[in-house]
């Protein structure tokens, strides 16, 4: 057996290419083989370092927000002293209190702005003619020019409305142009289809009532979010504060 | 030979964990430490942190993503990765140290180092990995990267406009494209 047919037949096995008879075959052979088995290694160890570049999991981003919440407690200068009078030092409490009310008011848009998920368009490929526009749109997405995004994004939309991905960055598009109801019309279809984007499309919906400042509508949609979903936890955390 | 785990090993579980308790612990012992480091060799607070941070997403994800087993104690092994992610970032900004890395860590031992540098061969493989995959076909890092993010295969068939059987024979094909181009850009090297 050629190195080449070893690799091919290590990624056929260790991607659930090879029917049973195949497998244990192969198997046999593995437990013989230094080389399979030094090939096998090292098939594991690219695609578990590819994997953690290109295909994180959700729950590395809420590690990284804790530390990022632990810097702000440990890194930043020590709190100066300063010595007020009893008039200045009311005002500063009132103030405070004041800009708590503001930051913390479950009316205000900092809802959406805190639990948006998505912000990024990710095309994995650099294609060409339709997808090339889609890497386009993808750049303007991600530099905040919704309405940019949206003028390409809408054409692949209206041509290949079963494209999910185009779908989801479409709808959230539209929802960030302050179209929301355009955009749950394109996020709900998703939903309603079987789709890896169905239920961040699910929480988008949710979401656009909740920039609409209609509460009771977008925790209908949030709690339709199933406990296993990755969206879950935030979900769960944005229905507590808008009850 | 079965490695020797240190008793340490538990901060990295901790980490993968993203348990609070002993995440909170690593900063108390720690963070302190660094802080003055980096400060008194011409960084500021915030590179401190950003540093820390670094440091320790990246033992994060080998533990997570590579069973990261530690044979030394943690606390030398997180301040030794910071001090060197600290003296690469002041080359590449032209900044000179004040202190010499290698003299103020006497007192590490070797198993420290070996670890250490680990994380930056680690760091090293990630980037040549990559780079292959770069040269991969559109379409097949695509493939690669939707049939990595855990989702049902079905899913990702789906997502991608593709039959089931068609994805998993394309991924098998894209893989081995990918570790034939791995070995020989190593055999360059």
């Amino acid at each position: 057996m050629t190195n080449e047919d070893k690799i091919i037949d290590v990624a056929r096995y260790l991607e659930g290419d090879m029917e049973a008879g195949e497998l244990q075959a192969f198997e046999g052979l593995l437990k013989q083989d230094p080389e399979l088995q030094k090939l096998l290694t090292e098939y594991q160890d690219i695609h578990q370092t590819l994997k953690m570049r290109i295909a994180a999991d959700p729950a590395d981003k809420a590690v990284e927000n804790r530390l990022k919440e632990l810097n702000g407690q440990y890194f930043t200068a020590e709190a100066k002293t300063v010595v007020l009078n009893s008039y200045l030092k009311w005002i500063s409490i009132a103030a405070v209190l004041l800009i708590g009310l503001f930051v913390w008011a479950p009316w205000s848009g900092g809802l959406y702005e805190k639990y948006a998920i998505s912000r990024q368009m990710s095309v994995a490929e650099r294609g060409t003619g339709a997808e090339e526009k889609i890497e386009d749109a993808a750049a303007l997405y991600n530099a905040g020019d919704f309405s940019a995004a949206i003028k390409i994004l809408a054409p692949v939309y209206q041509s290949n409305p079963e494209r999910a991905m185009v779908a989801y960055y479409y709808g959230i598009a539209l929802m960030e142009s302050g179209q929301e109801k355009e955009a749950r019309k394109v996020l709900l279809k998703l939903y309603e289809g079987t789709s890896v984007f169905k239920y961040d499309a699910l929480y988008n919906v949710g979401l656009s009532y909740v920039k609409e400042k209609n509460p009771k509508e977008a925790l209908v949609w949030l709690s339709k979010i199933p406990s296993a979903d990755p969206n879950y936890e935030q979900a769960k955390e944005l229905m507590e504060k808008l009850k | 030979m079965a490695k020797n785990i240190h008793a340490d090993q538990r901060f990295i579980v901790g980490l993968v964990n993203n348990d609070a308790v002993i995440i909170n612990d690593i900063y108390k012992r720690c963070a302190h430490k660094i802080k003055s480091w980096i400060t008194f060799n011409n960084g500021s607070e915030d590179d401190a942190a950003d540093i820390f941070q670094e440091s320790l997403m990246d033992i994060y994800r080998q533990g997570k993503y590579k069973s990261l087993e530690l044979t030394c104690p943690f606390e030398p092994y997180l301040l030794l990765v910071c001090k060197r992610k600290w003296l690469n970032q002041i080359k590449k900004r032209s900044i000179l140290p004040v202190t010499n890395l290698e003299e103020d860590l006497l007192a590490i031992g070797e198993d420290t180092f070996a670890q250490a540098d680990e994380l930056e061969n680690q760091a090293r493989q990630s980037d040549l990995f990559y780079s292959a995959f770069e040269k991969l076909g559109a379409r097949c890092q695509e493939i690669i990267s939707w049939s990595m993010k855990g989702e049902a295969q079905e899913k990702v068939a789906e997502a991608l406009g593709v039959t089931y059987g068609y994805l998993r024979k394309k991924k098998s094909e894209c893989m081995a494209t990918l570790i034939k181009m791995v070995q020989s850009i190593k055999t360059e090297e």
